[in-house]
């Protein structure tokens, strides 16, 4: 009852938020309609970060008390989080080629992310590959707790790395610096929420299916 | 001390039964140096590249580190094979030691490896990089490629398809170190060393991946 | 603490979801000769690998010499796993692969104890070949040599009679009477009862 209702809910802040986009706020007036973009790519890494730590705390919990449902609670995450991820990466090149005039700038947290979609990837395919469940279950686990820990760090070298090198873009907005305004604030925010709240029905849905396999 | 000086004892042991065994069959050695010339092979015939200072030091790093995962695999395939391995595990020495022993044991090898990749990088590529703070920089870099690749490899050792997900892994956890040795192996060539920021991050990353090899080893040996 | 050398109780043992070992409880004297046996797949080299701490346990408690089996480097100092397969590196010799192992063991002078010792099974005799040059007996005659000469307190043997030629298996047979009458403890498994002598004289029984 309760997840219908969820459900339902999270549908309906959906519509709210496409209207928000797509009707509320007025075009950009230097980046364009592709300005837009941002508020599917922010709510998107902001989940698949989100599902990093939830990863890391189930793979932990289960290395600890050995329970099924935080081993499944951590493989759902993972593949809703790598999911969420790759759409971010996807969304932030269609953002970064006509304002930055670039595909990819080596910026740090587009290296981050990749590197972490990768990282959890080979959780995933790991996890499919190996037949002894048992064992797989709690190597899986290690491999997630390193991902976490290695992520701050990623980061920090990547922002090392880009300070290093300077981007050089040479698209027409290159140069501006963009500042939004409260509409767009408030939009970015009912986006979060709006992608928080599918993230958790995808990743509870996930593990109703997991747990009905087993 | 005492037990301090047994550990180091028994890692003598160990690594020496890898040199032993690779003198009689020099795959570890091979793979990785051939591997990293067909690679420079490949550069000299698709690029007319001639002294470029950013390319010297991707090249090298990309020869650098793929031929390492497949130096890496072969090291470590020889505990698996005829379950060698069984022999440590079976023994009165930790299990966090046999990590220690293998990833020493590959630093070593890799290293060796490099100082002729290196050689042959400054011929094909008409560079001489042979400084000492270059050189410190490729140590410290392959100390993090060995303990990282052991982990992988033991991680993903029962695995089917471990050929794909030991580099799957292992390429993005080395990530920083790759960054690091890029930037400053350009910053050295250049005479403009900025600050020793690298080389701290990347002694720091090796020292936590060596603490993650200790704790997690008896989560990978024991099933 | 329990009084007896080895006490095993509700042991408990899981493999992707299929329980291997269930509740098994054992109590085992200094001295004694334990048969396991089972059919094949009842979990036999399982157990001699979870007492060899090669593997973990999922339920109950073993105790050897009143210390728990769990991460426990002394306990490993006195137990002799002889696995029914070959161990050993491709790229040593027989007599290399075997001082290895006796210093890894922490063995003084393994090259010494090695040659004092080289007679049994007649290892001398392909001592400086590499063991894939070997025959299936002769891979065995090695792991059964590193395992069974230097001076343990427990012996866990998998089929040590696997591959045994019949000079050798009177020889195996005199060497775990001569262990045994030392008042070390003997796990064998074995499909094969009438292969050993000693085997006829086992104490206790683990039915798997």
């Amino acid at each position: 009852m309760f997840s219908k209702l969820f459900t339902l809910i999270t549908f309906l802040v959906f519509i709210f938020m496409l209207w928000m986009v797509f009707w509320w706020i007025p075009i950009d007036i230097s980046q364009g309609p592709v300005a837009k973009t941002v508020f599917i790519h922010v709510p998107l890494a902001w989940c698949s970060m989100v599902a990093i730590v939830l990863v890391a705390i189930s793979s932990i919990y289960y290395l600890f008390n050995k329970k099924l449902f935080w081993d499944n609670l951590a493989q759902s995450t993972a593949e809703v989080g790598v999911l969420f991820g790759s759409l971010a990466l996807i969304t932030g090149i269609i953002w970064a080629k006509p304002i930055w005039g670039v595909w990819w700038t080596g910026e740090a947290k587009l290296t981050t992310t990749l590197i972490l979609i990768l990282i959890y990837a080979a959780y995933i395919l790991f996890r499919s590959l190996y037949t002894n469940s048992m064992q797989m279950k709690k190597i899986a686990a290690i491999i997630a707790v390193i991902g976490a820990i290695d992520s701050p760090i990623i980061y920090f070298a990547a922002n090392l790395w880009q300070e290093a090198h300077p981007v050089t873009v040479i698209g027409p907005l290159a140069r501006e610096d963009s500042s939004f305004g409260a509409d767009y604030g408030i939009t970015l925010l009912v986006s979060v929420i709006a992608f928080t709240m599918l993230f958790v029905i995808l990743t509870r849905l996930r593990l109703k299916i997991l747990s009905l396999e087993q | 001390m005492r037990n301090f000086l047994n550990i180091l004892q028994i890692i003598k042991i160990i690594v020496l039964k890898d040199f032993v065994e690779e003198i009689k069959s020099k795959e570890i050695l091979i793979s990785i140096i051939s591997y990293s010339t067909l690679v420079l092979v490949v550069v000299a015939t698709t690029s007319y590249i001639n002294n470029s200072i950013e390319i010297f030091s991707t090249i090298f790093w990309i020869s650098l580190s793929f031929s390492v995962i497949l130096g890496i695999n072969k090291s470590m395939s020889k505990e698996f094979e005829n379950n060698g391995l069984e022999m440590l595990l079976t023994s009165p020495i930790g299990f966090e030691i046999v990590i220690m022993s293998k990833a020493i044991t590959n630093f070593i090898l890799i290293s060796i490896s490099s100082a002729i990749i290196l050689l042959f990088n400054n011929i094909i590529l008409n560079y001489d990089l042979y400084d000492l703070e270059f050189i410190f920089l490729v140590l410290i870099v392959n100390f993090g490629f060995s303990i990282i690749g052991t982990i992988t490899y033991l991680l993903f050792s029962k695995a089917r398809g471990k050929e794909i997900l030991s580099p799957l892994l292992f390429i993005p956890l080395v990530s920083p170190l790759l960054m690091g040795g890029s930037l400053t192996s350009v910053q050295i060539m250049n005479n403009n060393l900025e600050g020793y920021a690298w080389y701290g991050l990347i002694i720091a990353y090796d020292i936590i991946f060596l603490l993650i090899g200790v704790f997690i080893s008896n989560l990978i040996f024991q099933e | 603490m329990d009084k007896s050398y080895i006490t095993i109780k509700d042991l408990s043992k899981k493999f992707n979801e299929n329980k291997i070992i269930d509740n098994l409880s054992i109590e085992i004297d200094k001295g004694d000769l334990v048969k396991i046996s089972g059919r094949n797949g009842s979990g036999k080299t399982t157990f001699l690998k979870i007492l060899s701490q090669l593997y973990t346990f999922d339920e109950g408690n073993i105790f050897i010499k009143g210390q728990p089996i769990n991460k426990n480097s002394y306990l490993k100092s006195i137990i002799s796993y002889c696995s029914s397969d070959s161990i050993f590196y491709k790229d040593l010799s027989v007599k290399n692969n075997i001082i290895f192992y006796f210093n890894i063991l922490g063995e003084s002078n393994p090259k010494d104890f090695y040659e004092k010792n080289n007679n049994f099974l007649e290892i001398n005799t392909f001592e400086e070949k590499f063991p894939e040059e070997l025959s299936n007996g002769q891979k065995k005659r090695m792991n059964l040599f590193r395992t069974l000469i230097p001076s343990f307190e427990i012996y866990l043997l998998d089929e040590p009679e696997l591959g045994l030629d019949s000079d050798s298996l009177e020889i195996l047979n005199q060497k775990l009477v001569k262990i045994n009458n030392l008042e070390k403890t003997i796990f064998f498994s074995t499909h094969n009862l009438s292969s050993l002598d000693i085997y006829n004289n086992f104490k206790k029984e683990i039915l798997l």
